[in-house]
């Protein structure tokens, strides 16, 4: 027994140490900070890249929405979804929705060019439908008159993975001290882009509750060395999820109002923890049908 | 007489020692150990860029790509009356990271309800009174709709839109959608969708 027990330590010991392909990514992001809760089955937010000159921008620059998954008992299912508006170095933007399990993922879906950098506006929301089916919408308002009109192009992708909901809010992984947020509103690049000709504006950000209504909470900064977001445990191997794993150093946000983030480069890291706004409140998601 | 007392009593104890057994594994089996190996694991959002990258693309079972695109990306102002049909010339490539697939079979069919288009329904004074929602997807067909490629190969399909003689003036951008593998089965080759048409609906 003492050998089995020994011989898993170092097999994780092993395959902890595998180069891992994909670097790490810089990412710092806002988190609901309340108690880890459900969603009513969807959450949602808005992006664009307000100010940006996307030649400084290495390869991608990435606005993102995270949320863990769950399948029964409100416990973590090792589902991680995500809402990615993607800046291109050449002005592009691309919709590229994610799902991952257990940290792992074969691309369910295709990363789909869906406006620039002066879009007027972009909305990500993940849906969970009876019967475990995710759907990723974005709703794009690439056009001044498509806004004033709210005529959006919508996109919609869906796959299986059997989740019956989404969870928000934060929870100690259990036999840690590290603290779980649920779901997460960030920006996220494989590259330290120390440049103040970029910024990223993220709106809207929130949850569906019982009641029919988007609610946003009180929030607070979070960088990628401590961007947790789901876990769990498999005999005794604890497994836990960061959204990039490096500290977006240098970069700030600044926040107009409650539930609105501008992020940018000043050279000022945000930190962890830092309180973004403290009240509650309903928003009215722009595009029809959201 | 002593045979069966010692017979009787063996079996008691051991019935003994079951029932402790049983209840010392019921005990064990409810009691929480923690986890011995703790592994955090740095989740890094996928980029087109990784999807080109061919050691990324294979790290995660990626074998091939294709690419549907049109130089430049970013085509302007296809005007279309509504009634008619837009064509709109777009490139397909494949790129295998697998020697063992030297060929591709696709078909190019969009899934209704993947891409939409919200439109507003005006009264005389140009105030909204009502929106309503075009399935571009079930509007968008492509010529030839099945393509053979080989590594390395691009080949150009027409890309067709034919617009409602219902629908009122409209501007938008569009995207492709509707990449299928035929074959090879069982394999991943992930379509990028890397152009934007902004498409005019007039009368």
């Amino acid at each position: 027994m003492k050998e089995v027990k020994l011989f898993a330590i170092i097999l994780a010991f092993y395959l902890a140490t595998i180069p891992n392909v994909f670097a790490d990514h810089y990412y710092v992001g806002g988190y609901f900070a309340v108690s880890k809760s459900t969603a009513n089955k969807k959450v949602i937010f808005a992006t664009n890249f307000p100010n940006t000159t996307p030649s400084v921008i290495p390869s991608y620059l990435q606005s993102v929405l995270s949320v863990a998954g769950w399948y029964s008992g409100n416990t973590p299912s090792a589902w991680l979804y995500q809402s990615d508006i993607e800046l291109a170095k050449n002005g592009s933007v691309i919709f590229f929705p994610q799902a991952y399990y257990q940290g792992g993922t074969t691309p369910h879906f295709s990363p789909v060019l869906v406006g620039t950098v002066s879009s007027v506006m972009f909305y990500g929301e993940i849906v969970v439908q009876t019967g475990g089916n995710i759907f990723f919408k974005a709703f794009v308002y690439n056009t001044q008159s498509q806004w004033n009109s709210n005529t959006p192009t919508i996109y919609t992708y869906s796959y299986l993975t059997g989740d019956n909901g989404l969870l928000y809010g934060t929870e100690t992984i259990p036999y840690t001290n590290l603290v779980c947020k649920y779901l997460q509103c960030g920006v996220e690049s494989a590259q330290l882009i120390s440049s103040s000709q970029w910024r990223v504006f993220q709106k809207d950000f929130a949850y569906y509750g019982g009641d029919l209504n988007w609610h946003y909470v009180p929030a607070k900064s979070v960088e990628g060395t401590s961007s947790y977001i789901t876990w769990y445990i498999s005999g005794s191997y604890l497994y836990y999820f960061r959204v990039g794993g490096l500290d977006f150093t240098g970069v700030t946000v600044e926040i107009p109002s409650s539930d609105n983030m501008k992020w940018k480069w000043n050279g000022t890291t945000i930190g962890n923890d830092f309180s973004l706004w403290t009240t509650s409140g309903t928003v009215s998601p722009y595009p029809t049908g959201a | 007489m002593k045979r069966s007392r010692i017979f009787y009593s063996t079996t008691f104890l051991l019935f003994v020692l079951a029932a402790l057994n049983l209840y010392s594994f019921k005990l064990l089996s409810k009691s929480e150990s923690p986890p011995q190996v703790m592994t955090v694991k740095s989740i890094s959002s996928l980029t087109p860029g990784d999807l080109l990258n061919k050691t990324t693309a294979l790290s995660i079972g990626i074998k091939g790509v294709i690419l549907v695109y049109a130089p430049g990306w970013r085509l302007a102002n296809y005007t279309v009356k509504a009634g008619d049909t837009l064509m709109i010339p777009v490139l397909i490539q494949f790129r295998s990271y697998d020697t063992s697939i030297q060929e591709v079979i696709i078909s190019l069919s969009s899934n209704p309800g993947e891409i939409e288009q919200v439109y507003a329904i005006t009264d005389a004074n140009g105030n909204v009174i009502e929106r309503q929602t075009l399935d571009i997807s079930s509007l968008e067909s492509y010529s030839p709709s099945t393509i053979t490629l080989q590594t390395g190969e691009t080949m150009q399909v027409t890309m067709s839109l034919t617009i409602p003689q219902t629908i009122p003036d409209l501007a938008f951008y569009l995207s492709a959608c509707g990449v299928k593998i035929l074959w090879p089965s069982g394999v991943t080759i992930a379509p990028i969708y890397d152009f934007l048409v902004e498409v005019v609906i007039v009368h």
